[in-house]
């Protein structure tokens, strides 16, 4: 009975140990590979936030990162809503707005998105960087119909399936989780423009 | 299926005959419906799908023959896994780093070429039971059905769907059969071109 039962923890530890040196060696050269590629990744994510802060603020000639330390943002319906970086835009030597990237949580994870906000606290354009909503539903919030609705809006903008009024957008039919997780994300990037303004002007 | 014990010269021919038509695995074992379905509306997505399929099977066919007497036969699923997921992760990362645009139109399918069952089939039904030359092989072959049949569908589906080929407009912009661009249409081809060759098989004067 004892031997028995000696044996076949000697069995379990000689397949887990096994086991473990298949996963131990793979995962070794999954390092290594990563270490090969992820400059090149970083290189190419940073090429596209350059040009996702150009798109959403045309005017500007030069991009500063901004230390920011506020954390994140907990929306009026109490979401986290996390801060991913903040740029000051330069015209010149003039500061003429913030872009702030945020990502809300939407329906199939985070919708990386681009905010540029002037320094009146006007929204100039948004744009989403990178999302996995549902094809056909949710990505449809990447549609200029949606996303122009945020130009010029200001404040805190809340969403609604009707005809919208002032400082309203129409979310997306069928969409809804997606476009007010959007709307959260936009919000937030809103609030954190507003405490750079105020904190220096 | 060919059964290639370890003192049997190694036929390739009959590999390449077994990979792309008689065992083909997409329009005769039906395996990888989901890739063969999500990837295909275009010919550019099923090309560098089934590249990034075939050197999956490739590499973790070598791999699992090689390693066929070392791993107990009660762990063999989850060893096999770890050893396929690590060569998905590997290709996924290289692909984001060097087509960064053909990694971002295939997304999510490419981390998904882990649960592809061609390729745990092939490990299984193959790789753990014969040499590792014939095991590569295999992959390759069978990598090449794969990406053939993936790439009829798209042919299909891109010229029907989006009136494009490899990006080209054909019909002046127009979309002559935008249903094919769809799920839908994605059925009714691969349908069709499983007809096709179990016609085509059938009239040889059956190979079984």
């Amino acid at each position: 009975m004892q031997k028995s039962s000696k044996r076949q923890m000697n069995e379990l530890i000689r397949l887990s140990l096994t086991l473990c040196l298949i996963a131990g060696i793979t995962a070794a050269l999954v390092a290594l590979v990563n270490a090969v590629t992820a400059p090149e990744i970083s290189r190419r994510n940073e090429d596209k936030t350059a040009q996702s802060l150009k798109a959403v603020m045309p005017q500007a000639d030069g991009f500063e990162q901004y230390d920011y330390t506020g954390g994140s943002i907990m929306s009026d319906d109490g979401r986290e809503i996390a801060v991913n970086g903040v740029w000051k835009a330069k015209q010149g030597d003039e500061y003429i707005g913030v872009c702030v990237k945020v990502s809300p949580k939407g329906y199939g994870g985070a919708i990386e998105t681009i905010v540029g906000i002037n320094n009146e606290g006007e929204i100039i354009d948004t744009q989403i960087v990178s999302m996995s909503e549902t094809s056909g539903i949710g990505n449809k919030i990447q549609s200029d119909t949606f996303l122009s609705q945020f130009k010029g809006k200001s404040g805190s903008i809340t969403g609604t399936g009707s005809a919208p009024e002032k400082n309203q957008i129409q979310t997306i039919s069928g969409a809804t989780k997606s476009s007010k997780a959007f709307l959260r994300g936009v919000n937030a990037a809103l609030t954190v423009a507003a405490q750079i303004n105020g904190g220096e002007s | 299926m060919p059964k290639v014990s370890n003192e049997a010269k190694i036929n390739i021919a009959q590999f390449f005959r077994n990979g792309i038509i008689e065992n083909n695995p997409t329009f005769v074992q039906l395996l990888g419906m989901c890739p063969t379905l999500a990837t295909s509306t275009s010919l550019l997505n099923a090309l560098g799908m089934g590249a990034a399929a075939t050197f999956v099977l490739i590499c973790s066919n070598l791999a699992i023959s090689l390693l066929r007497k070392l791993i107990p036969q009660k762990i063999r699923i989850a060893a096999y896994i770890v050893i396929i997921a690590g060569f998905v992760t590997m290709i996924d990362l290289l692909m984001q780093a060097f087509v960064p645009a053909l990694s971002n139109s295939l997304g999510l399918f490419i981390p998904l070429i882990v649960v592809n069952c061609i390729i745990l089939a092939r490990a299984e039904s193959f790789a753990s039971k014969n040499r590792p030359l014939p095991s590569a092989l295999d992959g390759l072959t069978m990598g090449i059905g794969f990406t053939i049949a993936l790439s009829c569908v798209a042919a299909v589906r891109e010229i029907l769907g989006s009136g494009t080929l490899l990006g080209f407009e054909l019909f002046g912009g127009t979309a002559p059969l935008s249903i094919f661009a769809l799920p839908a249409g994605g059925f009714l081809v691969l349908g069709f071109f499983i007809a096709l060759v179990q016609f085509l098989k059938s009239r040889k004067g059956g190979t079984k």
